[in-house]
């Protein structure tokens, strides 16, 4: 009887979720790390988002550890991963931007603070859509990857395309107000806002590519 | 004591033995996932097990019990010296039965048809060499071990496959469920019919027989399929019925979104550039709001209704769980039938003269062992196997069981010895290729064929050591 119980391996699905839960706790104290720019705060909120990136880290590992060749899935593997990828990839730039905004003190400018947090707002609204793509996904192994569920993602897919249209806006006018303001602010400070504008472009950007690619991997089947 | 009472003696506690171990360790491959879905008690599993592992056992077993006893060897050899092959035959059933018990004590997938018959050819070759093989027999019977498993995963992946077309890609599987289920139910035992009475074709080629097969069959079906529609309209009431897509609040916020559409086309036609670029994005938007309105199923639905289905699937895995404990008796049961019936004819008549008949207090005798055996041990493995298995949801078990269960039947119809095990290894593969299941260790697999290769040398090595050792007593 044991031969059936071991003909059932590890599947990598709720893993897959959990890794995307665990990146979602990085993305969503983004907003609050910006908010808390110049106070104590900042620095608890910092190691916070380390130590999410490490558990996230973490389970990565475990699922990469637990997919061998001789595991046989329903789903492209080598799409799995790259999914993972793109995770993984998201919660690296948390922490990059985590990272960046302790190099120097820095201070919210009063010029762009509201499109800021319009931008981060909207990056995190991504970001979200895109846990429920990975929901839906996960869901969809019970009904075999078709129907209804397929149909969901398509259109979660569709609407995240424009959302991430709408932010290109945003950012492109983030980027003219940041420019407008080289000769007030210190090169120092401008360069460290720069490298922060590009990172959190980058982790609606991977978003978009990581949806991309469970749709594509369901297209396939 | 005289040495045939005494032989008959070790023949019957050696058979016995075997169908105890059968009952104890097997029938938990045919009851375990009913368990484990919770659609049946591990008392009512046990009793219907029981049930029906009889009847498939004393009903079906016996075509498959003649091949073990007369079918592998040729018996004519040992016309000068019957008593050889009787004592042939019960070092045979011994050494399998430590042989499984070994085997069983260390996890390996070790099947007992293969491990008897592996015994009994093994023998043969040794005392006969290779004239005393039946070799064409012999390798049909090899070659049904390779195919059973590819014929229980093909059907089990044309089961899955049209079960997931049909209920789970719909959007509305429940109600896809209720249409479907009683001609799966219809078609089931319309299947099982014609296979339990198929053989009776032969001997009354010239009578229209196999019509009436077919008529019975579609009775019985039709029967079958009027309590599944009944049940599920009782049964089901309380479920969700009707549409699952939500009317949208107000049809006028349809009409007053198209209106929109349309009068932003209009102006799209007549400009250019930018603004036309702009227009253009409005009219996306405002389709992505139009389909907001069918899609206002929240995924939850989805799957309530997918677990719904599960449900009545789980129903239906009685039907699938019974059906393979007959299959497995009827074809297990031959493993310690097939050679205690030669023994017993051997020392019965004194000389090699069998009938075709297996005589039915055997088979008796073969199916309460296997209720014996499921009685006081195989229970608790079915506790185990059903707690050990989630991945096997209804719908996935249902499409596995029914798929090797047709499998056993029809081999054990025709007269081949199968392994139960193998054969729904390869139908649960069939589900998951059908991408029916999460992931499947394919180490399995290996481990399968690997075992294949090391028990028919060792159940020979092991016959032919206690053979020795019997005719030193004897």
């Amino acid at each position: 009887m044991r031969t059936i119980f071991n003909l059932f391996g590890e599947a990598p699905f709720e893993s897959l979720q959990t890794h995307m839960n665990q990146v979602h706790e990085c993305v969503y104290r983004l907003s609050p790390l910006f908010d808390s720019l110049g106070t104590e705060d900042l620095e608890n909120l910092v190691h916070e988002i380390k130590e999410l990136e490490h558990l996230a880290d973490t389970t990565k590992h475990h699922l990469r550890k637990h997919l061998p060749r001789s595991l046989f899935l329903p789903v492209d593997r080598t799409a799995l991963l790259e999914i993972l990828s793109f995770q993984d990839k998201i919660a690296d730039y948390c922490e990059k931007i985590a990272d960046a905004v302790t190099f120097y003190p820095l201070e919210m400018p009063e010029a762009f603070e509201k499109e800021f947090s319009e931008y981060l707002k909207s990056i995190t609204d991504i970001y979200q859509k895109a846990q429920a793509v990975i929901t839906e996904f996960h869901d969809l192994t019970q009904s075999s990857f078709g129907g209804v569920g397929a149909e969901n993602i398509e259109f979660m897919v569709e609407e995240i395309t424009l959302k991430q249209y709408r932010l290109k806006k945003l950012e492109h006018n983030l980027f003219k107000k940041l420019y407008s303001l080289t000769g007030e602010m210190p090169y120092v400070e401008f360069h460290i806002w720069q490298k922060v504008f590009a990172y959190l472009g980058k982790v609606s950007h991977l978003a978009e590519k990581l949806v991309y690619r469970v749709r594509r991997m369901l297209e396939s089947r | 004591m005289e040495p045939t009472t005494f032989l008959m003696i070790l023949a019957l506690a050696a058979g016995f033995y075997m169908a105890w171990n059968i009952g104890a360790n097997d029938v938990a491959n045919t009851m375990g996932t009913v368990v484990g879905a919770g659609s049946l008690t591990l008392k009512r599993a046990v009793i219907i097990a029981a049930i029906c592992e009889f009847i498939g056992a004393y009903y079906f077993g016996s075509r498959v019990s003649q091949t073990i006893k007369a079918g592998i060897i040729h018996t004519e050899i040992f016309t000068h010296e019957p008593y050889v092959l009787a004592v042939g035959m019960v070092a045979c059933l011994m050494a399998t039965g430590i042989w499984l018990q070994i085997a069983s004590y260390f996890g390996w997938p070790v099947s007992t048809t293969h491990s008897i018959v592996g015994a009994i050819a093994g023998f043969a070759l040794v005392i006969g060499g290779w004239s005393a093989l039946q070799t064409g027999k012999l390798m049909a019977i090899v070659g049904s071990w390779l195919f059973s498993p590819i014929l229980g995963g093909a059907l089990s992946y044309f089961m899955f496959g049209f079960l997931r077309r049909s209920i789970f890609n719909n959007k509305d599987p429940l109600i896809a469920a209720k249409k479907i289920t009683p001609w799966v139910v219809f078609f089931f035992f319309f299947l099982l019919t014609l296979l339990a009475l198929f053989t009776n074709i032969e001997p009354y080629k010239k009578k229209t027989l196999g019509v009436e097969i077919l008529l019975i069959g579609g009775l019985i079906g039709t029967w079958a399929r009027a309590i599944c529609l009944h049940y599920l309209r009782y049964e089901m009431v309380k479920g969700k019925d009707g549409s699952s897509y939500l009317t949208p609040d107000d049809p006028e916020m349809i009409l007053g979104v198209e209106k929109a559409i349309k009068h932003l086309k209009r102006i799209q036609r007549k400009s250019t550039g930018t603004i036309q670029q702009q227009v253009q994005l409005k009219i996306d938007e405002l389709k992505l709001l139009l389909k907001q309105f069918h899609f206002r199923e929240s995924p939850s639905d989805h799957a309530i209704q997918v677990s719904q289905v599960e449900k009545v699937f789980s129903y239906l895995q009685i039907i699938s769980a019974s059906f393979m404990a007959l299959s497995h008796g009827a074809n297990d049961v031959s493993n310690a039938v097939g050679p205690l019936a030669a023994v017993i004819s051997i020392l019965k008549s004194g000389e090699i003269a069998f009938s075709a008949v297996i005589p039915p207090w055997l088979l008796l005798l073969g199916g309460s062992g296997i209720v014996l055996g499921l009685a006081t041990w195989g229970w608790r493995v079915i506790e185990t196997v059903g707690k050990k298995i989630t991945e096997l949801t209804p719908s996935r078990g249902f499409s596995a069981e029914l798929a090797c269960a047709t499998t056993v039947m029809l081999s054990s119809q025709i007269g081949l010895p199968v392994s139960t095990t193998h054969t729904l290894v390869g139908s649960i593969l069939g589900v998951g290729v059908a991408r029916g299941l999460g992931a499947i260790n394919l180490s399995t697999i290996k481990e399968i064929v690997l075992s294949w290769v090391v028990t028919i040398p060792i159940g020979a090595g092991f016959a032919i050591f206690i053979y020795r050792i019997l005719k030193a007593i004897v």
